[in-house]
């Protein structure tokens, strides 16, 4: 009877124990713990979400360190000088963390994201201009840039890129597929005025084109199997 | 037996593909009426703040004072802006580039321009006015016209969108019906759809002369580039000078290869070397652009020796004084600015933007057009004092530092200002005070993201 006591008292303790651990895994914060394949929680969530934001696809975010999201921490790493070992250390989250990190201001208020645009413009480019060389990716960001400045154009970038008939990914609902990474970046620079298109107001792949519009521009560069035109 | 089994399995099946084929007929109604619905809203917001638009016009041009005149030019634009948005939620592909849409852009471009002069205290010059009559006596053919055709849709049944049909199930429902032939004399017939109407009249307006509006812009532009020195460079020579600078951006002895040509105001030879492509332009001998696509190796620089590697490139590129106003740490590389800086005043207008790799510090992005675009020479001279200037400000900014500075304002003009950096409310902002004339120009608020300091 004794021994049964303390068995039963025994399992309890475990029991404890266990639901002390699962709800301090529950309960953790990414950087709490490295990370990696295998690992499941909500920080993994949370990770998988920051990845996506910056452009390193996961898929469906599911707290589930599989081989997918160790790739994008891969690349994530690689793309940031980091090692690339696909193990979310302390450095790498600390580095995620950091761009993903929302903006203060000068008394420490944190006041949003402010890159709606940013995401929105890296779709375009995304689905416009992906497997282009990057610097054609800055290109077509700063079409978009340039449209703005011109006053035959919208004047903020939802207003060019909704602008009826403007750009096909929007019409094929290409736009909503989540931006790759380097379209971020390529976005980061046009919208600081980098234009590798000197000033160009219409872009197209001849091979697809034939829309007489487009190729009676004036035509300024190809980069890639882009003409971009005035 | 058999017979009979095949015969019920296909009635069976008939039933099952007749139910599903109903299912999907009420749901593509339910579809269209969404559709025709928020179309129908879009339809009567545009309606609505183009004839808002044409009044605040009116009423922008007979203000008699500059608190009344800002107050209706800002109107304008809000509602040429909106009615811009309303027109882009009509589901017509063909007419976002043409008449109306470019119209209003066109106003919404001046009248900020107009808001943001007569604000500082400049009335609209004589050929300004002209601008906006001009403008306004076109607006009110084109509201008149967009008018009659709502009302005459309004009185007909006539839908955006052709309701799904038994017979054109398959076809696409929220296509609209083509646009009615224009008559023999050139008025057009009923049209059988809204967004038919909507392009109807759009072509009947194109036939107008054209507005010929394309002038200042909100952002800083010149027509053409302004610093370019005069010679031009034959392809051998710009190969030679491509070299150069590659020599001096880690590839010593490089011999790049023409990859291709661009015109339009930086007309010039593209090369190409590994995985750099470097842009020198005809005129001048100058390179505009340059970017490696290398991948990046491990960071083992700090973004302050990154930053200060590169302005070293620079400087052996043969820019001098010039200093950096903004770094941008993107993980692996850095982005940053540097302006000229002329006796201690900032031109900022004249800017150069570098990417380098915080693996070796070395340039991997290079952008020198704002600085061909807008370098000239600029007599600079100021009637105020710094104290006079300051004394412009808030008595609530509390005040870090000061400098003299040129900005660029909208359109191509420049002023020669103090820039005053400053908090007020745990906002940091920096305030540029006309040194001529005191005006206040321009704020920017100081806001800190995750790669550094950025500008609003």
């Amino acid at each position: 009877m004794a021994l049964r006591t303390r068995q039963i008292f025994m399992l309890a303790a475990i029991a404890i124990v266990l639901s002390i651990c699962t709800s301090s895994v529950s309960n953790a914060a990414l950087g709490d713990r490295t990370l990696a394949r295998g690992s499941r929680g909500p920080e993994v969530a949370d990770l998988q979400k920051r990845l996506s934001r910056l452009g390193y696809v996961i898929g469906p975010i599911d707290g589930i360190y599989g081989t997918r999201t160790q790739a994008r921490v891969k690349l994530f790493q690689k793309e940031h000088g980091l090692t690339s070992d696909g193990i979310a250390g302390s450095r790498t989250i600390a580095e995620l963390k950091r761009l993903t990190g929302q903006s203060v201001n000068s008394g420490g208020t944190s006041i949003g994201y402010k890159n709606s645009d940013v995401n929105l413009l890296a779709r375009l480019v995304s689905a416009e201009a992906k497997g282009e060389p990057y610097r054609g990716q800055i290109a077509v960001a700063a079409v978009v840039i340039n449209r703005i400045k011109s006053s035959s154009f919208p004047n903020t970038i939802p207003d060019v890129i909704y602008q009826p008939g403007a750009f096909s990914p929007v019409n094929n609902g290409q736009i909503w597929q989540e931006p790759v990474s380097s379209a971020i970046n390529a976005v980061n620079e046009a919208l600081r005025g980098t234009d590798p298109a000197y000033g160009a107001l219409f872009f197209f792949n001849p091979a697809k084109t034939s829309n007489g519009y487009v190729w009676s521009r004036p035509q300024i560069v190809q980069i890639g199997h882009h003409i971009f035109t005035r | 037996m058999v017979r009979r089994f095949w015969l019920g399995a296909l009635g069976v099946l008939l039933a099952v593909s007749l139910a599903w084929g109903i299912s999907e007929y009420r749901k593509a109604e339910n579809l269209t009426i969404i559709s025709e619905n928020q179309y129908r809203r879009s339809l009567s917001d545009f309606v609505t703040h183009l004839d808002g638009l044409e009044t605040n016009m009116a009423k922008s041009r007979a203000a008699g004072t500059a608190t009344q005149q800002v107050y209706y030019l800002t109107q304008s634009l809000h509602q040429s802006d909106t009615a811009v948005k309303d027109l882009s939620l009509l589901p017509s592909a063909n007419y976002g580039l043409n008449y109306i849409d470019q119209f209003l852009n066109q106003i919404g471009d001046f009248t900020g321009i107009l808001t943001q002069q007569v604000a500082k205290g400049t009335p609209p010059d004589k050929e300004q006015e002209k601008t906006l009559k001009e403008m306004h006596e076109r607006l009110i053919t084109v509201n008149r016209d967009v008018q009659e055709l709502y009302a005459d849709l309004n009185t007909e049944k006539i839908a955006w969108v052709n309701k799904p049909s038994w017979w054109k199930f398959w076809g696409n429902p929220n296509e609209a019906a083509p646009a009615a032939a224009e008559g023999n004399e050139g008025k057009a017939t009923q049209p059988a759809s809204i967004g038919a109407g909507l392009e109807q009249l759009d072509v009947s307006l194109q036939k107008l002369p054209p507005f010929s509006y394309s002038g200042q812009t909100e952002t800083h532009s010149v027509p053409e580039p302004l610093g370019l020195p005069e010679s031009t460079v034959t392809e051998d020579q710009a190969r030679d000078i491509a070299s150069d600078f590659l020599s001096i951006n880690g590839y010593p002895g490089a011999s790049p290869e023409m990859s291709g040509t661009s015109k339009g105001s930086f007309e010039g030879y593209t090369f190409k070397y590994h995985t750099a492509t470097v842009d020198v332009c005809k005129k001048g001998g100058v390179v505009t652009l340059y970017r490696d696509e290398r991948d990046l190796g491990l960071q083992k620089l700090t973004v302050d020796e990154t930053a200060s590697q590169a302005m070293n490139s620079l400087k052996k590129l043969g820019w001098n004084n010039f200093v950096v106003t903004s770094t941008e740490d993107f993980g692996g590389y850095i982005q940053l600015e540097a302006v000229s800086s002329e006796n201690g005043i900032r031109i900022y207008p004249d800017k150069i933007r570098l990417t380098a790799g915080r693996d070796n510090g070395m340039m991997i992005g290079y952008d020198s057009t704002p600085y061909w675009l807008f370098h000239h020479s600029r007599p600079l001279s100021k009637k105020l004092t710094k104290d006079q200037c300051a004394a412009k400000l808030r008595k609530d900014l509390s005040l870090k530092e000061s400098r003299l500075a040129v900005i660029s304002l909208p359109g191509w003009q420049e002023a020669f200002c103090y820039e005053f950096r400053g908090t007020a409310a745990d906002e940091e902002f920096l305030i540029y005070i006309n040194a001529a004339d005191g005006t206040e120009e321009k704020i920017q608020r100081i806001i800190h993201t995750p790669r550094g300091e950025f500008l609003q």
